[in-house]
């Protein structure tokens, strides 16, 4: 039989019953739903894995942390900071070391030390992620706030004063001055910097705290920690890559024999090491939401699937009827097929307008309090990590609902079809 | 022209084995009207539909037009009761949601008649067994005599040459069927084989032959 014959017998039997086929519309268009939300607890962590990868030259298998002692009394001081970091640098195993967190650049360190971070920061990162979105996020009190809502004052800046909070503004705010002042009830902030166009820094405690994605947005940081007691500088996180031919551990190795003439102990990890601890933090919730949808997803299929076996026994004497006026089993296999098609096809386009306007007005907002790309990341996983798998399932999903009738027809003299399928 | 040589079926279902046909040898020509009698459950509708290609026969041969039926593939079988094959039945197996025009125009749409010549043979035919008026109704919104002449004009639309019939006037009531029996004749005159199953004799009385059977055998 021709397709476009069985493109028309196919819509034929689906308008025929229009409510069961919108019935089975919305509950594939559900099941669908419920795979991309279990997709995107699941690849959310994934997702962040491979952005950490792209951030880094060397990549995450070639790049790691160490910290120093936490203890205050035995910290560096910037002199002996800048030699060791010098020496780290010149390390054979050391492509780049340096500490990036953001506050290095207005500590008031040695122009030296800012020049060194600045280069090396370049060159263990691969170049910033675009940004145009304005939020700022108040480390220790893990709270976000739109800086585009906020109201600045002109007034001094002030150091080592408790309620404040210093800022650090992206690239985009570049026309305000440092030192600007500004308050949102009882909090005060401070700008304390703002940064170049393109900067990017990785923040591992970020990583390690396994607080998400928030190391990929840079347009504007802030972390009062560092900048209010300066003799903390060695609580900071220093990041290091290893040249070609060389583990994270060797560079780790050569990094705490070179800290060992300082007198220093220094603990580290290599990032795929940290991300896999955040792997591991976030699993078992990760897993249970995932485990949960998955069977929902299950059940819905199956609750469809007896929806069309049901259907198959009630048309079976259509089947029969087909088969007496000439259709092959072929023919009537495509037909019901293309029912699938089409219904599958209707589902799809549904899921994609309802999973794009979910993102868009629920996910992207909720998370752009964080993130400032939000949306690139949102959308990002939507297309290249949910989309695809979804797309899979609902051709899997067109075969297997195919199937059904197909064996009931195959099993059935057709000749006995006419009369009805008696179980 | 249809040759059957000494076939036979055997149903097998689970451990059981119903033997259905009990070689089978007949010939019948082209254009010939034959009625297979019997009582229920001698084979008769297991003849036909073994002739109609719609079952295959455990054992024997069976050539139509000169084509070894019982050796061809499933595909080839199926090739056969399309271009050649039409059945009517006791129970008019007329698709319910579809109109009285959509039925009869169903073995052309799988035929891949154009849309326009299916018009056409359709109500040609729906004209020759008097329903075109009925033409936009449902099977369920006319009577059993009109819903076995919309069948017998589905079988006429599809311009197969071979017209199996299995208890035709099985469902209606003497009168009717003596219509529907009228344009059978038609079909007949028009140069169709026609071969049709029924325990009637008044209805066997309109064929040329009638052969009977009994537990699987012509007697
Ligand atoms: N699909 C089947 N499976 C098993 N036995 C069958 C099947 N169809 C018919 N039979 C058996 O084959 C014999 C002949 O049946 P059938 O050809 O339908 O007889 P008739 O049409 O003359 O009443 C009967 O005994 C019947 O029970
Ligand atoms: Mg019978």
């Amino acid at each position: 039989m021709k397709l476009i014959n069985i493109w028309s017998f196919a819509r034929d039997f689906v308008g025929r019953k229009y409510l069961m086929y919108v019935a089975s519309v919305i509950m594939c268009v559900l099941s669908l739903l419920l795979l991309s939300v279990a997709l995107f607890a699941y690849t959310a962590t994934q997702y962040g894995k491979q952005q950490c990868n792209k951030l880094f030259t060397k990549g995450v298998d070639g790049t790691g942390v160490f910290r120093f002692d936490d203890d205050p009394a035995s910290s560096f001081n910037q002199e002996d900071w800048q030699a060791f970091m010098s020496e780290v640098n010149r390390a054979e195993e050391i492509y780049a070391a340096g500490v990036y967190m953001e506050g290095v650049f207005n500590y008031g360190g040695t122009e030296e030390l800012v020049k060194l971070q600045t280069e090396n920061d370049a060159t263990i990162h691969t170049g910033g992620i675009p940004s145009d979105y304005l939020v700022g996020y108040d480390v220790s009190n893990k709270k976000v706030f739109d800086l585009l809502n906020v109201k600045f004052q002109k007034g001094g800046y002030r150091e080592n004063e408790e309620g404040i909070t210093y800022l650090y503004l992206g690239a985009d705010l570049s026309s305000v001055d440092v030192g600007t002042i500004y308050t949102d009830g009882d909090e005060t902030y401070v700008v304390a910097g703002i940064f170049k166009r393109g900067t990017s820094v990785i923040d591992p405690e970020v990583m390690f705290r396994s607080s998400d994605v928030l190391e990929l947005d840079y347009s504007v940081c802030l972390d009062n920690m560092v900048l209010v007691n300066l003799d903390w500088i060695n609580r900071n996180w220093a990041t290091f890559s290893v040249n070609d031919g060389y583990s994270v551990e060797e560079g780790m190795d050569a990094i705490r024999e070179i800290a060992k003439k300082y007198g220093m102990e220094i603990a580290g990890a290599s990032c795929e090491g940290l991300l896999y601890m955040r792997e591991v933090n976030n699993e078992q919730v990760v897993a249970s939401t995932r485990n949960i949808l998955i069977w929902l997803v299950l059940i819905i299929f199956i609750i469809m699937l007896c929806i069309q076996v049901s259907d198959a026994i009630e048309r079976a004497g259509d089947f029969g009827i087909m088969y007496a006026n000439g259709s092959s089993v072929r023919d009537i296999s495509l037909i019901v097929f293309m029912e699938n098609v089409r219904r599958v096809l209707v589902s799809f386009i549904l899921w994609a307008v309802i999973a794009f306007l979910v993102s868009k007005t629920t996910i992207v907002p909720y998370y752009k309090r964080v993130y400032g790309i939000a949306d690139r990341i949102v959308m990002d996983i939507l297309v290249s990590h949910i989309l695809p798998v979804v797309a899979v399932f609902a051709v899997a999903y067109m075969c297997i609902m195919s199937v059904i009738p197909v064996i009931l027809v195959k099993r059935t003299q057709p000749v006995k079809l006419i009369g009805g399928y008696k179980v | 022209m249809i040759q059957l040589k000494d076939i036979t079926k055997v149903y097998k279902t689970k451990n059981v084995e119903t033997p259905a046909l009990n070689g089978i040898s007949l010939e019948i020509e082209d254009g010939s009207w034959v009625a297979v009698m019997g009582t229920s459950g001698s084979g008769k509708s297991t003849l036909l539909n073994i002739i109609g290609c719609m079952d295959k026969p455990t054992a024997g041969e069976y050539y139509l037009d000169d084509e070894a039926v019982h050796e061809a593939s499933d595909s080839a079988l199926h090739d056969i009761r399309k271009r050649k094959i039409s059945f009517i039945f006791q129970g008019f197996a007329l698709m319910n949601q579809y109109t009285i025009f959509e039925n009869v125009e169903l073995p052309l749409k799988i035929k891949n008649v154009p849309a326009k010549k299916r018009k056409k043979l359709v109500l040609e035919a729906l004209d020759s067994v008097g329903i075109k008026e009925q033409a936009s109704k449902k099977p369920s919104e006319v009577s059993g005599g009109q819903q076995q002449r919309c069948a017998i004009a589905r079988a006429l639309a599809s311009e197969n040459n071979i017209i199996l019939a299995d208890e035709p006037t099985g469902a209606l009531d003497a009168k009717t069927g003596k219509e529907v029996m009228e344009i059978l004749k038609g079909l007949h005159e028009m140069g169709k084989t026609i071969i049709m199953v029924t325990h009637d004799k008044n209805i066997a009385a309109y064929a040329e032959r009638i052969i009977c059977i009994e537990d699987g055998r012509i007697v």
